[in-house]
């Protein structure tokens, strides 16, 4: 028996009963998955990010150079979710750009494409696990300050050595206790992983909303600073303000000349690209994209999107201007450790409910929720990695880039247990490495140990075939795969939508990366190696030769068993 | 013949026609060097698109596209565009189109005349490329599949072989076992039988097996729990249950199936049926695989198992 269902347009399509049913995700959960996977940190230590990169940072109109580096950064992000929601409509499996770019350029490229995104996603939650641990503190913080308290009063002292650190054995303990919590999570049957993921993106949500309103209405510049003396052994937020002058060049009055400058902007479009990254990973779960795969991966790429530029601009730029813009960079810029010649204020980054709740402590228990959830949200990300990450294992394992074993599925959790573990393993060892001074101080200095920023650096250069690959293969299909391509939407303006995303990753990567290296390589050689290590330019070498050698050794394993992998993704013409 | 076979396994090709016209040209070109080709069901589509005269001009929409051809080359095109999607197309008047909307007889004799029409056309196109080659073909209808196909597939002037309800023998020794029925589903598809009535037939066809540890048992429904069969759990109407945001998911194959699989432990187990639940599982000594589909998006996704004297020597997982 045929059914009837009208398309959009009014033709109809005359549906047979016995239809079946394909996919399973839908486009809410698609947008969940993305904004999961890219707020992190975000929620509360926005501010902080400001001065990430060690550059000037500039005003314009109501934006930071950084609200305006994450506008531009979403317009240019357009093009790629265009692109994404148009691969993954001819392509809608698990894997993403991995299975883009190794079905048009080639496997070795999907490979190192995927293994440098695995390994900056392993980093990055390896810098976000600390996070959690500080936002915890901040939380302590935050009630000590609102109900008082000796316990909460020295919050600061919780999960640190003797020097205040969360470094050594109390850094890496606390740290494999937060990894449990996430294993905890990710190990959950697939269903019901589903559901926490779910609650606890909708209350970081609402908290992101709660931030805001209660942020912008309940506080004043004014109460802040009177306040903030009592917290920071009588330093104020004039002399905060003053001690990260060196990045404070106030209101440009060249802003077209500084969004195009090379020095500068670059470096801050990398931060906002750190920040932005997850917002396409529903695409990575395009397999499972219920209905339109095209309307479903758009809305929630374009959705996500939208999220992002908000949260970047508009939400953090309102509230830092609102409560002492210069004040919360230059302390941002302290935690970072750019400013030695005050103490680091409450011993804390400025957290934005940390900062409310100077401002109005009798509302401190709305700051302590949305702190708390400001935990959360890190926390949420690494399942949510994890997750992602044991999608692009199984991708590799059934293309037999990795041993079989590695992305079998679990029957009791129908998730690939072995790529989650190894995931877990793996910014376990991570976390070691930020914890302890195991590596030789050339490699990691200058103590060796690796550290937030070096951590963040390595993340944002392993990231680049990702960001890169898309534009590539966007401009690439019509001449590799037309087979595929024929029926794509958007397939005629693929090529100027891959134009139009690639030369922003490269103009960044050029400018933010490959140019400075090449001139400090180029400069007289002290420090040289140092500046490689501080940018995590030898630790994304490594893992890329790393993956070099895994790729050589599967293939010899392949060959030795008789497997011949170039006949899995051979292309077969139809006529 | 070589001591190790290799078999070629696709399935779920629901009328599309790149991904058939690919399945034929692998074996042709000799693209993965096998000597056997299986497919294990579901030939037929899921729905028509009307293709509306408007004077010199022909319209449609496919997948929210507006698509217009103003040439009969442009028509082709059009025509061929939403044959590899998986659809049926029909050119007709405006007219034509409102009365099939509200007369539902007429829409579904449309629709198995179009089913019928492209079963020949491949089974002809089948024959055009592979006869005379030597490696033969075996298919079955799956559970989706209407009778009507049945007189199609079983033309002996046909290459491709219909071995649906028979066990026959294979090169290299091995027998094959093969049944296009299914368990219930929601959809009440034209094969359809109980569990108890699936595993009377399924056994009384094993009981004719040589020896299982050199058989090939192409099943289209999967075994019950196997992680061949994991699909949306759907509510009376039909669609998916959703908790939490997330659509509930769980075993949707044969216990029929899974209790001959246990039973008679048959060296190689081949399904279909459940499009996303494309992968390979361990019964006790039967390997079970399921080569998943995407037919619809011109992907052609298969499996390649090598058989040696001592039973199964490799599995590779491939799209073209």
């Amino acid at each position: 028996m045929a059914d009837m269902a009208e398309s959009g347009s009014g033709k109809r399509l005359f549906v047979r009963q016995s239809s079946g049913l394909v996919r399973d995700v839908s486009v809410t959960n698609a947008l969940f998955f993305n904004v999961a996977a890219f707020v992190g940190v975000g929620l509360t230590l926005y501010p902080a990010f400001y001065s990430l990169a060690f550059v000037p940072v500039w005003r314009f109109g109501p934006f930071s150079e950084y609200g305006w580096a994450a506008i531009i950064t979403g317009l240019f992000c357009v093009p790629l979710a265009l692109i994404f929601a148009s691969l993954t409509s001819v392509m809608p499996r698990s894997g993403g750009d991995y299975v883009f770019t190794t079905r048009i350029v080639g496997p070795f490229l999907g490979w190192l494409e995927s293994w440098t995104l695995v390994i900056a996603s392993v980093a990055i939650m390896a810098f976000e696990v600390p996070l959690v641990l500080r936002n915890i503190q901040i939380t302590g913080r935050i009630i000590g300050i609102g109900a008082g308290g000796h316990f909460f009063k020295n919050a600061n002292t919780w999960f640190t050595n003797s020097t205040g650190q969360i470094t050594g054995w109390n850094g890496l303990i606390w740290g494999l206790v937060v990894l449990a919590v996430i294993a905890g999570i990710v190990l959950l049957p697939t269903r019901r992983f589903h559901k926490v993921v779910t609650i606890m993106a909708a209350i970081g949500v609402a908290s992101f909303v709660a931030m805001f309103v209660f942020g912008l209405l309940a506080t004043n510049q004014s109460d802040f600073n009177r306040n903030l003396p009592h917290y920071t052994q009588g330093v104020g937020a004039a002399k905060i303000a003053a001690s990260g002058s060196a990045i404070l060049p106030g209101y440009t009055d060249n802003f077209l000349s500084d969004i195009f400058s090379r020095t500068v902007f670059p470096f801050m479009l990398g931060i906002v690209f750190l920040q932005f990254i997850g917002f396409q990973y529903s695409a990575y779960i395009a397999g499972e994209v219920r209905g339109n795969v095209k309307r479903g991966v758009s809305v929630a790429l374009l959705g996500a999107l939208l999220i992002g530029v908000i949260a970047n601009s508009l939400y953090v730029d309102l509230f830092t201007n609102h409560i002492g813009f210069n004040m919360a960079t230059s302390w941002g810029y302290n935690y970072w450790g750019g400013v030695t010649n005050i103490a680091l204020p409450l011993g804390q980054p400025p957290s934005m409910p940390l900062l409310a709740v100077i401002a109005n402590k009798t509302l401190w228990p709305l700051w302590a929720l949305i702190s708390l959830a400001g935990a959360m949200f890190p926390l949420l990300l690494c399942p949510v990695y994890v997750n992602f990450i044991s999608r692009m294992g199984l991708a590799w394992s059934l293309d037999r880039q990795l041993p079989e074993w590695f992305g079998v599925v679990n029957e009791r959790m129908a998730a690939p247990l072995n790529a989650i573990l190894a995931t877990l393993g793996l910014t376990a060892v991570f976390l070691w490495l930020q914890n302890f001074a195991v590596l030789p101080s050339s490699i990691a200095p200058p103590i060796g140990k690796l550290n937030l920023v070096a951590t963040l650096w390595f993340s944002i250069f392993m990231a680049a075939l990702t960001w890169i690959m898309p534009g590539v293969n966007a401009i690439l299909i019509r001449f590799r795969r037309p087979d595929l391509v024929r029926n794509a939407p958007y397939r005629r303006a693929l090529p100027w939508l891959g134009v139009a995303w690639i030369v922003f990753p490269l103009w960044i990567y050029w400018f933010a990366a490959v140019k400075p290296i090449w001139d400090n390589l180029t400069s007289s050689g002290a420090g040289r190696l140092n500046y490689l290590n501080n940018s995590g330019i030898t630790g994304s070498l490594v893992f890329a030769g790393i993956g070099l050698v895994i790729w050589v050794i599967m293939k010899v394993v392949q060959r030795s068993k008789g497997v011949d992998t170039s006949m899995l993704f051979a292309e077969i013409p139809p006529d | 013949m070589p001591d190790t076979i290799r078999i070629y396994i696709a399935s779920d090709f629901h009328a599309a026609e790149k991904a058939w016209r690919k399945f034929l040209n692998a074996i042709k070109l000799n693209v993965y060097k096998a000597q056997i080709g299986l497919v294990a069901g579901d030939f037929t589509g899921k729905a028509i698109v009307p293709i509306v005269k408007d004077g010199d001009s022909f319209e449609a929409d496919l997948f929210g596209v507006h698509r217009r051809a103003g040439t009969p080359e442009e028509l082709a095109v059009l025509e061929r565009d939403i044959a590899d999607v998986g659809y049926y197309s029909e050119v007709m008047s405006a007219a034509d189109t409102e009365r099939l909307a509200t007369d539902p007889g007429a829409r579904d004799e449309l629709l198995h005349r179009l089913m019928n029409a492209r079963m020949e056309e491949w089974m002809q196109l089948a024959t055009d490329r592979l006869a005379g080659g030597e490696v033969p073909v075996f298919v079955i209808p799956g559970n989706d599949d209407d009778f009507g196909i049945d007189p199609i597939l079983d033309r002996p002037e046909y290459f491709p072989q219909n071995a649906d309800g028979r066990v026959l023998d294979m090169p290299g020794g091995l027998q094959l076992l093969a049944y296009g029925w299914s368990n219930h589903t929601p959809w009440d598809t034209p094969r359809e039988v109980s569990e108890e009535e699936l595993f009377d037939r399924l056994d009384a066809l094993a009981a004719q097996v040589r020896d299982p540890r050199r058989a090939v048992f192409m099943i289209h429904v999967p075994p019950h729990d196997s992680g061949l069969d994991t699909a949306p759990i759907l509510d009376a109407n039909l669609r998916p249950t959703i908790s939490a945001g997330d659509v509930l998911r769980g075993p949707v194959g044969s216990t029929a199936v899974r209790r001959v699989i246990e039973k008679y432990q048959p060296l190689l187990g081949v399904h279909g049926h459940i499009h996303e639940s494309g992968g390979e599982r361990n019964i006790g000594q039967s390997v079970c695989l399921n080569p998943g589909s995407e037919a619809n998006h011109g992907i052609l996704r298969g499996y390649l198992v090598d058989i040696g004297p001592k039973g199964i020597e490799r599995t590779l997982r491939v799209e073209g």
